[in-house]
């Protein structure tokens, strides 16, 4: 499994957009991950098990389900299913790290695309 | 009716060595996921919670024990232990918990999810529900 910053809200003391963290249960692929961070870490954990097991998102859809986008009247579902499809959440899990956003006092929250990847 | 593909994960103390401040042998924790429950014990051990967080999302889903370096489960039942080493390491004691993979149908995260998939067959989309998911697909 890769996990790949995606959105950095404010500012991060570790990642960057683009950073990687690559596992190979049961570790991680040092030479292949740019950054750790003990807090993110802790929340993708019992993703970087499930999932190189074939266990992904809990809802996916199959691709002719969201080529109905464009024919949607409601807007919000059809902004749903547009935004599934152009970020392909379908197959991908995404994560938010602990930290909230300023003003309650935290450096303010990355966001994570997890990904299976071959062998990974 | 659903096949059941997943399983209700029941956490039992068999042994403590050295003792344990929190837990008694026989006290369970019962995690339907996302919730977990302490039936015998108010108190839950958090560093224990810190070790039994790898591994509750992928039993729960049937993932075999085995695959994630677990001991093979024997009678539906696989094993972990607390991380505390011991006195002779400068700890306390530690316990070892039998964890009981209990097939049924449905965890509590299922309804919660099928209650928003239910809504979708307006639109001409059904569900199919694996071991890795709901599928959402056409109504042929």
């Amino acid at each position: 499994m890769v996990a790949t910053v995606v959105k950095v809200d404010r500012e991060c003391p570790v990642f960057k957009v683009g950073d990687r963290i690559t596992f190979d249960y049961p570790q991680v692929v040092l030479k292949e991950t740019d950054a750790i961070c003990l807090r993110a870490l802790s929340s993708m954990l019992t993703f970087a098990v499930t999932l190189p097991s074939g266990i992904g998102p809990d809802v996916q859809f199959e691709d002719d389900v969201l080529d109905l986008a464009s024919q949607l009247e409601d807007p919000s579902l059809r902004d749903a299913l547009t935004n599934i499809k152009e970020r392909q959440l379908g197959s991908t899990i995404y994560l938010r790290c602990p930290v909230p956003l300023p003003p309650l006092g935290g450096e303010g929250p990355v966001i994570f695309a997890l990904r299976r990847e071959e062998g990974k | 009716m659903m096949s059941q593909l997943r399983n209700r994960l029941v956490l039992t103390v068999k042994e403590i060595h050295e003792g344990c401040p929190i837990y008694k042998v026989g006290d369970r924790m019962v995690i339907d996921e996302p919730g977990i429950s302490t039936p015998d014990n108010p108190t839950m051990c958090l560093p224990f919670l810190g070790d039994l967080m790898p591994f509750f999302r992928a039993l729960t889903r049937g993932v075999a024990p085995e695959e994630l370096g677990l001991p093979p489960a024997r009678d539906n039942k696989t094993y972990l232990q607390c991380h505390d080493p011991g006195r002779a390491y400068g700890g306390g004691g530690w316990c070892l918990f039998e964890v009981a993979l209990v097939p049924v149908e449905d965890l509590s995260f299922d309804l919660g999810i099928r209650a928003v998939l239910d809504t979708l067959s307006g639109l001409g989309l059904s569900y199919e529900r694996t071991r890795a998911g709901y599928m959402v697909r056409r109504t042929k």
